[in-house]
């Protein structure tokens, strides 16, 4: 295996005492800063592995035991996989899923969501970081702005709790990806 | 960092003057020349005192040692040292002190968001910093109005948790800067916003971030994870 196909520290260590962890495969579905620093080259730091899916329930049982904050490898490696219960995701991400690091452990598999799903995950939140992170994704893809407006209204508008809102936070991220 | 300090953090210590001049690398007699004040504190001695020494952050030496900025990464992982939770798997060798720090990153022209949410942290934990210090080196720079909305910050933060007392001070310390607020538009450190965001932030940014002229959307809700 070479070192190009696995994470940089302290992530390869984590990441390896989590597939030890495990009996059989497992797959989690990453989002978040985890993702863009390592599939998008963005420079920022960050504690946590965003997961929305972690599969099968056993493996997943095995891994919140041990990874989430306060557990023993986040004691250990200072860093924890932090699950992720409330975004909304466009609704046909796992077409689009792509792996990361692949064969790089025994069980784990690491699932990244596509570019534009992550950027329109951070819509209902659109904190600064959010933005930040959205901006560099949009120059790094690059992305093509009539694909994600699509994508917002055909696969996220709807499961919105306040669409009119979140149609005012795209209307913004329009005009700021467009400068 | 005084000789007189020296002397009384050694004493702490219960070591001799020669085991400190000894762990110090400096001779016995120049240690007590130091300690009497008729030698400097020196710049390389005050940066051997607080790896030498058990001394608390807040004592690092504040005004006269330079710190080597080195962008992004310098800020990370000198939070990281001082015990950040979001980066504290970064390893640092830099022992900056909470209220050099706070300033520094208070006058960046660009900080990266994570960097930016974390120092509130600063003020929340290092409550006793030398505030008299950072509030005359902020208003020395015009950024009073970024140090007084980030201890606004992080006093609500404190009164979200039920730290009342915390939260009264620190919110003492963004009042004493009322007098000399600045009239004039900044950010949050965030000089590279576009024209849309500084547009939308104007219109939707916190009553206190308006207050403080500042075009930022940080509020104490979004710093939960933080703490």
């Amino acid at each position: 295996m070479s070192s190009e196909s696995l994470p940089p520290e302290p992530w390869r260590s984590f990441l390896r005492d989590l597939d030890e962890a495990l009996q059989s495969p497992a797959r989690l579905d990453c989002i978040g800063g985890f993702v863009v620093t390592q599939l998008y080259g963005l420079d920022r730091p960050t504690a946590d592995v965003d997961v929305i899916e972690l599969a099968p329930k056993e493996a997943s049982e095995t891994l919140m035991e041990i990874a989430l904050q306060g557990g023993p490898l986040h004691r250990k490696h200072r860093i924890y996989l932090d699950r992720v219960g409330v975004a909304a995701i466009p609704e046909n991400y796992e077409e689009r899923l792509t792996e990361m690091f692949p064969e790089a452990f025994r069980h784990l598999r690491l699932m990244a969501l596509d570019p534009y799903d992550i950027a329109l995950s951070k819509l209902e939140r659109n904190s600064q970081k959010d933005r930040d992170d959205v901006r560099h994704l949009s120059r790094t893809v690059p992305f093509n702005m009539a694909t994600l407006q699509q994508r917002y209204e055909t696969e996220l508008r709807w499961q919105l709790g306040r669409p009119d809102r979140e149609d005012l936070t795209m209307k913004l991220w329009m005009e700021m990806l467009s400068e | 960092m005084t000789g007189e300090d020296l002397k009384s953090v050694r004493t702490a210590s219960n070591w001799t003057q020669s085991e400190a001049a000894f762990r110090l690398g400096v001779t016995q007699a120049y240690l007590s020349m130091v300690e009497r004040g008729s030698r400097p504190v020196s710049n390389a001695l005050a940066s051997k005192v607080v790896r030498v020494f058990p001394l608390p952050a807040t004592a690092r030496p504040i005004k006269h040692r330079a710190v080597r900025r080195g962008g992004e990464e310098f800020f990370k992982r000198a939070l990281g040292e001082l015990g950040y939770p979001g980066f504290a798997y970064l390893e640092s060798q830099q022992l900056v002190n909470p209220a050099k720090l706070l300033l520094l990153a208070l006058d960046s022209e660009d900080l990266d968001a994570r960097v930016t949410e974390a120092l509130p942290w600063l003020p929340m934990h290092f409550p006793d910093m030398n505030w008299g210090w950072l509030t005359s080196e902020s208003k020395s720079r015009d950024r009073q109005n970024r140090l007084a909305y980030v201890a606004l910050l992080a006093s609500d933060v404190a009164q979200k948790r039920g730290e009342f007392e915390l939260a009264e001070k620190l919110r003492f310390h963004a009042a004493s800067l009322e007098r000399s607020r600045l009239a004039n538009e900044d950010t949050l450190a965030h000089s590279s916003l576009s024209e849309a965001e500084r547009k939308w932030l104007r219109t939707h940014r916190p009553p206190s971030a308006a207050h403080w002229n500042l075009l930022t959307d940080l509020k104490a809700e979004d710093l939960q994870h933080v703490f």
